[in-house]
């Protein structure tokens, strides 16, 4: 009778003695985990020197994974970097040559950066430094294979530029707080706090229309002749990596 | 020849820091390590040296700056005169609290002079440089004068030994 009833049950279908099958395992599992677990921690403490061993060569694995993680994440920035900086060439009318920062002057008085491009890259001094965001200075000296350009901020640099909203003209230059001062606006220019700032026809070094950066506050001199501007430089200075040097001549 | 390059490679070495340090600190943060250098070899080996090494300073500075050359040089010179100067009246051998006076008015005679130089070439007003470039040069300079002082006795141990 058992024998003719296990026969038997080989020619159901098997949808029909699946929950059967799972009902028995559930039924089993706990006891099987029950017994089993006490052995497998024994088992655990007997083996701990291989547990161990393998617990290394994973965080070799994980250290080495983490690093070439960041390594790639560093490359998507770079990429992402190179490829705004490339938009922005192809919008310019002017030829230009990418260059990457190599070196950055120590001097709390001085803000310098070295770039790897030099005058066998037709790079000259007065041509102007930029990058997508806006303006970043001017080339200062040049050699070879490396130039020096000075930073916007630095207080030995100057230019023409205006006001984009109500066109006001000043010279913008550069101060020890790593922002730029506009200088000679009339007394009664219109100039507010938020207003962008953009290079001038009138500068020798730049061609028109570059952002510079926006004015964050207005100062009116006591004397009453003259206002000054305190401009926020768009281009994050402290950050620069790559910027274009525009060919002017 | 030996005395000039471990000079040489001494202001080598604490310009690359110095340089390290302008890439990972903000503006402003950056202690002057080539002049406690200048006031170490001062102290250490006499004027001579500290001429030296103060006039390699300035060119290594003067090299990375945008502003007439020379500048640096020149005000590193004058630093090593002023600390042979000071040395007679302030330093007493063997006594951190006299260095640490030392570095600190070193430090603020070459601020002040380097500021009167660069007055005609760019105008740099008073107030600004008092508080972005004096206040927090002479401040840190001063702060790690003795750790750097230590350091660099370790090296000149070993290297004038």
């Amino acid at each position: 009778m058992i024998t003719l009833s296990v026969v038997s049950l080989f020619f159901l279908p098997s949808r029909m003695l699946s929950p059967l099958k799972f009902k028995f395992i559930a039924g089993t599992a706990l006891p099987v985990r029950m017994i089993s677990f006490p052995l497998l921690e024994i088992k655990k403490i007997l083996f701990y020197h291989r547990t161990y061993a393998e617990y290394i060569k994973l965080q070799k694995d994980y250290n080495t994974l983490k690093a070439r993680l960041i390594g790639m994440e560093e490359v998507i920035r770079e990429n992402n970097r190179l490829e705004n900086l490339l938009k922005f060439k192809r919008s310019l009318v002017y030829s230009s040559v990418g260059a990457s920062v190599v070196g950055r002057d120590p001097s709390n008085w001085n803000e310098t950066v070295i770039i790897d491009k030099g005058v066998l890259d037709d790079v000259a001094v007065g041509m102007p430094a930029v990058n997508a965001q806006g303006v970043v200075g001017k080339v200062a000296e040049v050699s070879d294979r490396k130039s020096k350009v000075i930073l916007l901020t630095d207080p030995g640099f100057s230019t023409a530029a205006l006001v984009k909203r109500s066109r006001e003209i000043g010279l913008v230059s550069g101060t020890l707080q790593g922002l730029c001062r506009m200088r000679y606006l009339s007394a009664n220019a219109d100039v507010n706090v938020g207003d962008q700032v953009i290079t001038s026809k009138l500068s020798s070094s730049f061609p028109e229309g570059l952002f510079i950066g926006e004015v964050i506050a207005v100062e009116h001199k006591k004397n009453g002749l003259s206002v000054d501007c305190i401009i926020q430089p768009a281009v994050p200075l402290s950050q620069l990596e790559e910027i274009l040097i525009i060919r002017t001549r | 020849m030996y005395l000039l390059c471990v000079i040489l490679g001494l202001v080598f070495a604490t310009f690359v820091s110095e340089c390290v340090l302008a890439q990972v600190l903000p503006s402003w943060h950056i202690p002057n390590l080539l002049l406690i250098l200048v006031v170490f070899f001062n102290l250490y080996r006499g004027t001579r040296y500290s001429l030296v090494a103060g006039i390699v300073s300035g060119l290594f500075k003067d090299s990375f700056s945008a502003g007439p050359f020379g500048l640096y040089t020149f005000a590193f010179i004058i630093t090593a005169f002023f600390t042979t100067l000071l040395k007679m009246y302030v330093y007493q051998p063997g006594a951190m609290a006299s260095r640490v006076l030392l570095v600190f008015l070193v430090t603020v005679g070459y601020v002040t002079t380097y500021w009167m130089i660069q007055l005609m070439f760019t105008s740099l007003a008073f107030p600004s440089v008092f508080f972005h470039i004096l206040v927090p040069e002479v401040g840190l300079t001063t702060l790690i004068a003795p750790v750097v002082f230590k350091k660099y006795r370790q090296c000149a141990l070993r290297l004038f030994a």
